[in-house]
């Protein structure tokens, strides 16, 4: 991450305002699914890669990919900072910290890469 | 006779930590949970907890009752008894110096983050800081803390990381400064709550609510903060 993202990202308030944004815009993307899926029934999967071709829908699928990752990145943040403490598990929980942090943002990140390419090349 | 189960620990003479049990006659009688533990002093003199006002205003009889916090000067053993046995045990989460007695300076380590005092650098009037009733009714709910630790002791987030997050009790006091109309440093107090730990560490698990002997509402006044924290991000 860039020294303006941690910058971002020290602000408690940016935080838990970036997690609900993100929250938000998944939540769009289910309700756009399932409202989708309601009113066009019949649509068969022709219809279906059409719509997931075009550029719009392109956008919206990353950009939901990218604020689940978001979302959860902060969250299990939280959930490594309050768990794995020293004053909890001892002097061996920076490391461990450190090492969970980093396979989070591994993961994440590796799950936005993989949603880029799947969505690119449909 | 009813049974008293308490926490007994001197550093210098225990290994470790201990609970002991006392039988105590309250002769039918609703007394108070400190009324028993001076009467067992009495019986007991090494048993050693804080006590001063025995009237819920100096919030140093602070400690775990049968399970919940609260103070022990104000807790009737009608609430306390739990099938003809009472547990007593120190705040939790703190350190224990001896028995029912714990360090309390991360606590106030906490609570002088927040600077609580008021700042106003304008020139002192004749008289007073004039303010309207509205605005003192503002701090009602807020100034009344009596910083047992009931609160902040309580609390899983302050258990976990006591160091940065502030403390539901913190948190109630910097929100009664920031509310108030008298002071001027509203800016700086915000910037100096807006990191990930100190305020948003709150997971809005309201134990604080649930115990407090003031039925005072720290979770709200949280929220009050978070809300002032994110208009100034917008």
């Amino acid at each position: 991450m860039t020294g303006l993202t941690l910058l971002f990202l020290r602000s408690g308030s940016n935080k838990w305002l970036l997690q609900r944004f993100a929250a938000g815009i998944v939540l769009s993307y289910i309700m756009f699914i399932v409202y989708l899926l309601i009113i066009h029934r019949e649509m068969d999967y022709y219809e279906w890669v059409n719509l997931n071709k075009a550029i719009p829908m392109r956008f919206f699928s990353f950009l939901t990919a990218l604020s689940l990752s978001v979302h959860a990145w902060i969250g299990m943040w939280c959930v490594v900072t309050d768990y794995i403490t020293v004053r909890l598990i001892g002097p061996k929980a920076d490391l461990i910290r450190k090492i969970c942090v980093f396979l989070i943002t591994s993961v994440t990140t590796v799950y936005v890469l993989w949603v880029l390419k799947v969505v690119w090349s449909i | 006779m009813l049974t008293v189960s308490i926490y007994r620990y001197n550093p210098e003479t225990d290994k470790y930590p201990y609970m002991q049990d006392f039988e105590f006659d309250a002769l039918g009688k609703d007394l108070m949970v400190l009324d028993v533990l001076e009467k067992l002093k009495v019986e007991d003199p090494s048993l050693v907890f804080r006590r001063s006002c025995r009237e819920g205003v100096c919030g140093s009889d602070g400690m775990n009752i049968s399970g919940k916090n609260g103070l022990a000067c104000i807790t009737p053993l009608s609430e306390a008894i739990r099938n003809n046995k009472i547990i007593i045990r120190p705040l939790p989460g703190l350190p224990v110096i001896r028995d029912l007695v714990i360090d309390m300076k991360q606590f106030y380590a906490q609570y002088e983050k927040i600077e609580p005092y008021m700042v106003n650098d304008s020139p002192v009037p004749e008289i007073e800081r004039l303010q309207s009733q509205e605005e003192r009714a503002k701090l009602d709910g807020l100034y009344e803390c009596i910083l047992c630790a009931c609160c902040s002791t309580a609390c899983p987030s302050f258990w976990w990381n006591p160091d940065k997050f502030i403390g539901p009790s913190g948190l109630l006091q910097a929100y009664r400064f920031l509310a108030d109309s008298r002071d001027t440093s509203t800016k700086e107090r915000l910037s100096k709550l807006d990191d990930p730990f100190s305020v948003f560490r709150c997971h809005g698990i309201m134990n604080c609510v649930q115990v407090c002997p003031k039925g005072l509402n720290p979770t709200r006044a949280i929220g009050h903060i978070r809300n002032m924290l994110i208009r100034g991000a917008t």
